[in-house]
């Protein structure tokens, strides 16, 4: 059990294979969450209206009534609670049509346990009031980007760093560990400035970089791409 | 609403008998009344004579103004002329005042114009009028009649009724009724038994498809087809030769996958019975277990791909796409990969407009560039070039891996038959060599060379550049 995940977050879980539902009810519960099991989807449309759930999680191919068909069904009826798609259709089309129906995430099967608690979470904290804390605000390796004071902290320490630089690692920040492109950074870093060259943006890599040094966080060139940051062995 | 199809054999038909019955039509309208024009110069001729021979019995006394002409013309003289008992004559001789000399009172005088210097030669004239309540036609003739002892210009009409030229007429027009009738109909029965034959080898392939057995795609038999039908049976043969390449195709694929599928399901057992019995920790025995599911599902995953570029090529889309930005894209992608291995990492892209769907661009891109980096070691160089020039669009990944062994290189972009199979890249390739091929591109993977030694591997990828500014 781990100490610091967010308890007692309710989902409901419409899957007809018997073999999923046990494997992801005993999961989910061991982390944490209550998870209600049903695998038609009348009989879950009616459990979603008398109770709803803080998610729901929903396959698409089920007996009774279509996956898709009990997503628009419930929209209709007001039902705002976040559903999350868990499917072995996986297309680019089919992820489209299942957002366009309402759904709020698409996860095609086989997936991984850990992206599906992380995607769990992160659509609770989107519907969830202000009062309730947030288990991750974005960071990396220790990094830790305060979104209230627009801060950034390494461990406890707040990073001195010019209005740029904070500009640069925060937009690194929101991307933890994947490239933001050069033109993304450069829009965000100089904004409305049309005239200044690329290269500018080295100078300001190159300032932060070495800010960073002692954090172990790297600040990684794509040359051609962009930037990442990379957490410290 | 259908749209109702149209008939050859109608078509055929209408398109040869209308135009003929038209022309007949006219031919024969042109031709009767012609035949009218002869009947009645014929007729008017005779009326003519007989207004001659009147004037021969003319007798004068006196000059010019005191002229006095007199005529003994016996009744029996008009009836040499009259051809039948129906048709009646009338004549009146009258000198230039109009005044009677001989003949029917009652016939009016010609009211035509009368020259004021009469001339010294003939004068004829025909026309029609009603007269005793039957329609006449009239010859007319200024006779100048000459006496020793006086000179005079007579004013003959003779008139003679139409029954004869119109039963003449009616006959004339009931034979040539009968016999453009008859040319027509022999025409049109002609007509049919051509267009019958000629559009029976239609009939008879339609026929020879019909018989066939669903599913069955052998040629059709181009002998005894007319000519213009061959170049129709070529191309229904060629595109049955391409739906049977196509299913056997389809039938091979679905019969490796299922067999490749197997490979992976066996490896599973294999170490769960292991595991079972006790031979591996288990925790090490799970984690091989977790491997080999996350190798079958890639194998999964990568049969849907190569099935879905059969499908979009079905499709031909026209889509332009930007090879350089899905490139990028998927590059972006992968961005934390090759932040994981700290690779020397350099893209360089041109804008380079293809026609292509924007999933197969970044399948293309995504499996030869996962490759690139799956087999650049830690530290390793790894760059990615879109070139736009003169003979396309150019793609080039090129990475620091120990490159490809010779023996893989021919059989390279079969499906199941090479590459790294422990990392469960076997169709990756051969996604990329299918994507290629229905984009009409070309796809080498190459060796670099560095001093006698394999430096790594480039993977050139060319399509056909969409040219958009040509005029």
């Amino acid at each position: 059990m781990a100490p610091f995940m967010v308890d007692g977050m309710k989902l409901l879980l419409v899957e007809d294979d018997p073999s999923m539902q046990t494997a992801l009810q005993r999961t989910l519960t061991k982390r944490g969450m209550e998870v209600e099991v049903c695998s038609d989807g009348r009989v879950a449309l009616e459990r979603w209206k008398k109770a709803p759930p803080d998610v729901v999680m929903l396959d698409l191919t089920l007996p009774g009534l279509d996956g898709l068909l009990v997503l628009e069904e419930a929209r209709r009826s007001g039902l705002a609670t976040p559903v999350l798609i868990l499917t072995a259709r996986g297309t680019v089309g089919d992820r489209v049509v299942g957002l366009n129906s309402g759904a709020d995430d698409y996860l095609p099967k086989p997936f991984d346990l850990d992206e599906l608690e992380a995607r769990l979470r992160a659509l609770h904290r989107r519907r969830a009031p202000a009062g309730q804390a947030a288990a991750a605000e974005p960071g990396i390796g220790g990094l830790h980007w305060d979104r209230e004071s627009g801060a950034i902290h390494f461990r406890d320490e707040i990073l001195e760093l010019a209005p740029r630089e904070t500009a640069l690692l925060q937009a690194l920040l929101a991307r933890p560990g994947h490239a933001v492109p050069k033109e993304r950074l450069f829009e965000l870093v100089f904004p409305g400035e049309s005239e200044v060259q690329y290269e500018a943006i080295e100078v300001v890599v190159y300032r932060l970089r070495k800010k960073l040094a002692h954090t172990g966080v790297k600040l990684v060139t794509l040359r051609g791409l962009g930037y990442l940051l990379k957490a410290g062995e | 609403m259908a749209h109702r199809p149209i008939s050859l054999r109608r078509y055929l038909l209408a398109g040869i008998l209308v135009p003929v019955g038209l022309v007949i039509a006219v031919n024969a309208a042109t031709l009767y009344r012609k035949t009218l024009d002869a009947v009645n110069t014929a007729y008017d001729r005779t009326l003519l004579a007989s207004a001659k021979s009147i004037g021969e019995q003319l007798d004068v006394h006196g000059f010019d103004e005191d002229a006095v002409l007199r005529a003994t013309v016996p009744y029996s003289a008009l009836e040499a002329f009259e051809a039948d008992l129906q048709t009646r004559m009338y004549y009146r001789v009258s000198n230039l005042k109009g005044q009677l000399v001989s003949g029917f009172g009652d016939l009016p005088f010609w009211q035509g114009r009368i020259p004021a210097q009469p001339p010294y030669a003939a004068l004829v004239n025909f026309y029609d009028t009603t007269f005793r309540d039957n329609q006449v036609r009239v010859a007319v003739l200024l006779q100048p009649v000459a006496a020793p002892d006086g000179r005079a210009m007579a004013v003959i009409q003779v008139a003679e009724t139409l029954e004869l030229r119109r039963r003449l007429t009616r006959r004339i027009l009931f034979d040539f009724l009968w016999q453009q009738a008859a040319l027509v109909a022999v025409i049109a029965l002609v007509v049919l038994v051509v267009v019958q034959g000629a559009t029976r080898p239609v009939r008879r392939l339609s026929g020879q498809m019909q018989a066939r057995p669903a599913g069955d795609l052998t040629p059709l038999p181009a002998a005894g087809a007319p000519r213009e039908l061959l170049p129709l049976v070529d191309a229904t043969n060629g595109v049955m030769a391409r739906l049977a390449h196509m299913l056997e195709n389809q039938k091979r694929f679905v019969r490796d996958t299922a067999h490749q599928l197997r490979t992976p399901l066996a490896v599973l057992k294999a170490q769960v019975q292991s595991a079972l019995r006790g031979d591996v920790e288990p925790r090490q025995a799970l984690q091989e277990i977790s491997d080999t599911v996350d190798r079958a599902t890639v194998l999964a995953n990568q049969m849907l791909s190569l099935a879905k570029v059969e499908q979009l090529r079905a499709q031909s889309e026209e889509q332009v796409n930007d090879l350089a930005r899905a490139v990028r894209t998927v590059a972006l992608d992968l961005s934390p990969l090759i932040a994981d291995k700290d690779l020397d990492f350099e893209i360089d892209t041109q804008p380079a407009p293809v026609r292509a769907h924007e999933w197969m661009l970044r399948e293309l891109a995504r499996n030869l560039l996962h490759n690139a980096v799956k087999h650049t070691p830690r530290g390793g160089a790894l760059s990615v070039r879109v070139l736009a020039g003169q003979e396309g669009a150019a793609f080039v990944v090129s990475d620091s891996g120990p490159g490809l062994p010779q023996e893989l290189q021919p059989r390279l972009f079969q499906p199941f038959s090479s590459g790294d199979v422990r990392s469960g890249s076997g169709l990756g390739l051969a996604i990329c060599h299918e994507i290629v091929r229905a984009l009409g591109g070309t796809i080498e993977l190459q060796n670099r060379e560095k001093d006698r030694r394999t430096a790594g591997l480039d993977a050139t990828v060319r399509l056909p550049l969409v040219e958009n500014r040509q005029p």
